[in-house]
Parts: structure tokens; sequence; C-alpha cells
């Protein structure tokens, strides 16, 4: 397979938090600003050739049968090529696959990949379960997301010995480096304590092991290696990415303590980059409940299955850690803006990678980074990236 | 006294009405064995398997308990929810033949406190919500009396459910 080499010119986000001033177009024109703003040699917004809006609930917001397409107009684009894309949680991650694919084809030379969701202008009703009425006498009578992960929080304490404060390590890390993070929704440390003490949701998880709903924007401006040096002296590459599916009901699960799907999809993106976890400088992954961090860590390769809670609590996954997982405050302090979060995340492996990130900025060793989603139903799929910043 | 309301199943198809001896309908590959639940009528779900061809089977109807959680907080419609909330409790279930895990609710009464991996269960058919005519019917667990003191018979107080 030949392909053009892809790289990121220009990254942006808005503040994530609870946003009913702003509305959708509003949001995605802010990230946008930001994205532009970001890029060292300066950026005609003109450049655009081709742009796609990742939105999950677009049919909640009026986006229903649109395509996105109210976000040119919105961003002084119109006339370009714009289209959503909407693949579950890693909705934002799969629409930076399918534009850097989009480059790399060569149909177009500078694309643009916004993510935009709006998670708190609607009830929980018709937000969470507006998704899950599909006849399932179980999933669709309040089967929501905890008690879709609950079980595999109680099973993987069963088999491998997981205890209550390793996964509350996981949000305490996060909220740490959340408070390092001027994007992130919420900015305060927690204890070990404080998430033990706080009320249950779907034992063994409460409050503090779920992340919050929140509102936010990303955007990533994307082009040739080729042309990336018109922009900026510092790039980033994308070096792969993976997709997987998985069945969707728990019934037909291989195991409860994982994840098939992102050890499928992190598989093909590390063959693709040529690397293992072991050539990563940090990872942003899918910590939508601390267990799901944890699978995520063990499914990813970085630690041994069975092994992510004792890893999180010797501190191996902190912003001094062997391999620092989610130094944005990961979904649960930085937010989980479905459709923004995949690019949100990249766009911090990309300021990692040009060491931009300030306060919580990792040591770059061999200047690779990895981004990973899971979600859907039964978690049935995951998407993953990979970006480096070695030429 | 009212009249009794119709128990009818929630969704057609997916298990027996048979009000003592319910049980889960799934169907099992006539060329490898795989079975499915709810029942496969397309393509065998065994990738390395072409099959096309399903029999009807009445899965297990008992199993242990493979993992759980509970639901604290009233879920959002469509669930319709008694007054005021009760939490109820969930296991997903590995079934004695087939070892394949179906999740499903707890018999009221039961709650997390009364379950451990590996907790012995059994179906039964109870109701998932009602209206005026119909009480809609689903499958639920139950778990099995385990000791000889009886110390078990205090989880099958949701006897409704039975
Ligand atoms: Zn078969």
């Amino acid at each position: 397979m030949s392909w053009n080499r892809v790289a990121v010119v220009g990254a942006g986000l808005i503040k994530f938090g609870e946003l009913f001033d702003q509305s959708y177009e509003q949001m995605a024109a802010g990230a946008f600003q930001a994205a532009v703003a970001s890029v060292d040699k300066g950026f005609d917004p003109k450049a655009v050739e081709a742009a796609l809006v990742a939105t999950q609930r677009g049919s909640l917001w009026g986006q229903e049968g649109i395509g996105g397409n109210t976000v040119p107009s919105a961003i002084g684009l119109s006339g370009i090529p714009c289209t959503r894309v909407e693949n579950a949680c890693p909705t934002g991650s799969d629409a930076f696959r399918i534009g850097a694919m989009m480059v790399a084809s060569g149909v177009h030379d500078v694309v643009l990949v916004i993510g935009v969701e709006k998670m708190r202008d609607k009830s929980a009703q018709e937000g969470l379960l507006a998704r899950a009425a599909s006849g399932h006498p179980v999933y669709n009578r309040g089967e929501t997301a905890p008690v879709l992960f609950a079980p595999f929080a109680t099973r993987h304490m069963h088999e491998f010995g997981t205890t209550r404060e390793m996964l509350a390590a996981v949000a305490v890390k996060n909220h740490h480096n959340g408070k390092l993070d001027p994007y992130a929704h919420f900015q305060n440390e927690i204890t070990v304590e404080q998430v033990l003490a706080a009320p249950s949701v779907c034992q063994p998880l409460g409050l503090l092991d779920c992340c919050p709903q929140t509102d936010g924007a990303a955007a990533m401006i994307l082009t040739t290696a080729a042309r990336a040096g018109e922009f900026t002296d510092k790039p980033v590459y994308v070096a792969g990415f993976g997709v997987a599916t998985d069945h969707p009901a728990l019934h037909e699960k291989s195991t409860y303590v994982g994840l098939p799907a992102t050890t499928l999809a992190s598989g093909r993106a590390y063959a693709m980059a040529g690397i293992g976890p072991d050539a990563l400088d940090m990872a942003e992954v899918h910590d939508c409940f601390t267990i799901t961090e944890i699978l995520d860590i063990e499914d990813l390769g970085f630690v041994e299955k069975g092994k992510g809670g004792q890893a999180t609590l010797n501190g191996e996954t902190a912003l001094d850690g062997r391999l620092p997982v989610n130094p944005s405050g990961g979904l649960l302090a930085k937010g989980h803006p479905i459709g923004a979060t995949g690019v949100a995340q990249l766009t911090e492996c990309y300021w990692q990678l040009r060491e931009e990130a300030g306060e919580r900025q990792v040591a770059v060793r061999h200047g690779n980074a990895l981004q990973h989603n899971v979600g859907g139903r039964g978690s049935g799929v995951s998407v993953v990236n990979i970006l480096t910043r070695n030429r | 006294m009212p009249d009794a309301k119709t128990r009818r199943a929630a969704v057609d198809g997916w298990f027996t009405l048979d009000e003592s001896a319910p049980a889960l309908l799934g169907s099992r590959c006539t060329g490898c064995g795989t079975f499915a639940f709810p029942r496969e009528t397309f393509s065998c779900r065994n990738p390395h398997c072409p099959g096309t061809q399903f029999e009807e089977v009445e899965l297990s109807r008992r199993g242990r308990v493979w993992s759980y959680t509970d639901c604290r907080y009233q879920p959002p419609p469509p669930y319709i929810a008694a007054e005021p909330y009760e939490p109820f409790a969930l296991a997903a279930v590995e079934l004695a033949t087939e070892q394949m895990v179906v999740m499903g609710q707890l018999v009221d009464g039961v709650t997390v406190a009364d379950l451990e991996v590996g907790t012995e269960v059994e179906l039964v058919l109870g109701t998932l919500y009602e209206d005026d005519d119909h009480e809609y019917l689903v499958w639920k667990w139950r778990p099995l009396d385990r000791s000889p003191a009886g110390a078990g018979s205090a989880l099958v107080r949701g006897g409704s459910d039975a």
C-alpha cells in the first residue's frame, strides 16, 4: 500500500464544561479559531479543502439528516465538502482516522477535523437512552453505561484481586492531571477517601468513578508531510491507526476482564506504526469509568492482564511514571463531550509531542504517543491512533 | 379485587412463558454447535463457521453468577420505576450447559450483599413493568438456597417474582 504520509500542523480546544451560553456552531467555531491560531507559521482558513465534523448525538441538536453542514458556514468556509462522522464513543478519533485517510489518499491536501458535542442542554432521558431503545428487555429498561461497565469491575476484582483503592487511584491521578490542564472541566484534586466515600452508582462504582457530562469542542488541521513545512517546523505525523468491532451483547463476550475491540484495534495500529507499547512516551485512553482505564492499559499492552490496578497504584501511569496515561485529566476530569473527546485526546498528544503541555508535560524519549477510545453497545467498537514526531 | 392483569412477555420470542419452569430461547448451529441468544437466524456467531442452519433450543435454567452490580439511581425513561424507586441488582450469569453469560435482573429483594461470584441461580419470570391491562414479563435470576440451615431462603422474599 502506498499513501501520502500525513502531518498534523495545528490543533486547538475550547475550555470544556457546561457551555449553555454557546451554540453548537459557536463551540465548533471556537475550536477552529484556536486550531488556526496555533499554526506556527500562520494559516489562512481558506486553505481548508474539506472538513469532517465529529458529533455522536447529532439527532439531539438539530443535526439529524444534516451531516454537519451548519459548521462550514459558521466558520466562514461555506462551500467546502463537509461530512458528519458518528461512531459511538470513538466518534472523534474515527473522524481523525478518516481525515488522515483523505489526506493519505491524495484527494485532499488540507483537511479539518472538528469534534463538537453538547451534552448538557438535554436531559439524561433524551441523551443517555435515546440510543439504547432497540427492543432488548434488559438494555432498554435502564441499563445505562455504568450498569454495563460495573460488572467488569466486579469480575476484575474477583479474578485479579483488584481493589476499590486501585480503582480510586485512577480517579485521583486523572483529577491531579486535570488540575494542570486549563481546558479540563474539573480542575480540583480529589483524594482516595473522597472517591471511596462518594455515593454508590453501580456497585462497586461510585460517583467519582464516573466521568461527568461535559460540553466541548476540539479541532485539528491535517496536511501532507510534504506540505507540512509551509505551516510549521514541528509537525507531528500520523504513524498508524486501527479500528475494530466486537459483539455488542455481554453474553457474546469472550472475556469479562478486557475489551477485545481495544486489543484488536491497537494491534492493527501498532503493526501499521511499526512500534510496540514500549516505544510510547504517553497515552490518552478512554477512562469513562475508573475500571475502563485499568482495562485499557492492559488491553493496549502497557501492562500485563490483571496488573492494571496495581500499576496505577504504583504510579506507573502518573505524569512522572514509566508511561504517563491521560496527562490531560482524561474523561474523568477533563470531560467526555463524545464527538470532541477523541479530537481533544489527539490534541493533547500533539501538544505533548511538541513539548508544549506546560506543567503537565511528560518526558519525550521516543517521540510517540497513542490515543484510544472504546464504546458503543457492549463496548463493541474501538479506535486507536498513534502519532509520532519522528520524521 | 380487580381482575388479574394479563401476563405477557416484554419482548416476544426471547423466553418461554412456562410459569413453573421458564427458559431462555436460543439457537444452536447445526454445523458447529455454537449457541446464540437471542436466536440466530442469519449467520453463525462463530467466525470460523460458515453455518446458516439453526435449531431453536431452550437454554439452561440454572447457572452461576459470573459478575454482578446494581443500579442505585433511578434510570431515566423508558425505564418505568416503582414509586419510590427501589434499587435493583443485576447479574451476569454463566449458563450451566452453554457457558454463555446472560445478564438479567435479580428477583425483588435480592441485593448485591446477597451475591458473590459463583452464587448458583435459576431463571424465573418477573415483572419488568405494568400498564392498566398487562404485566410485562422478563427473565430474572433467583439465588438457590445454598445452605441446609436455610440461610438462602431469605433470598426469595420477593416471592411475587417466582
Ligand atoms: Zn456454526
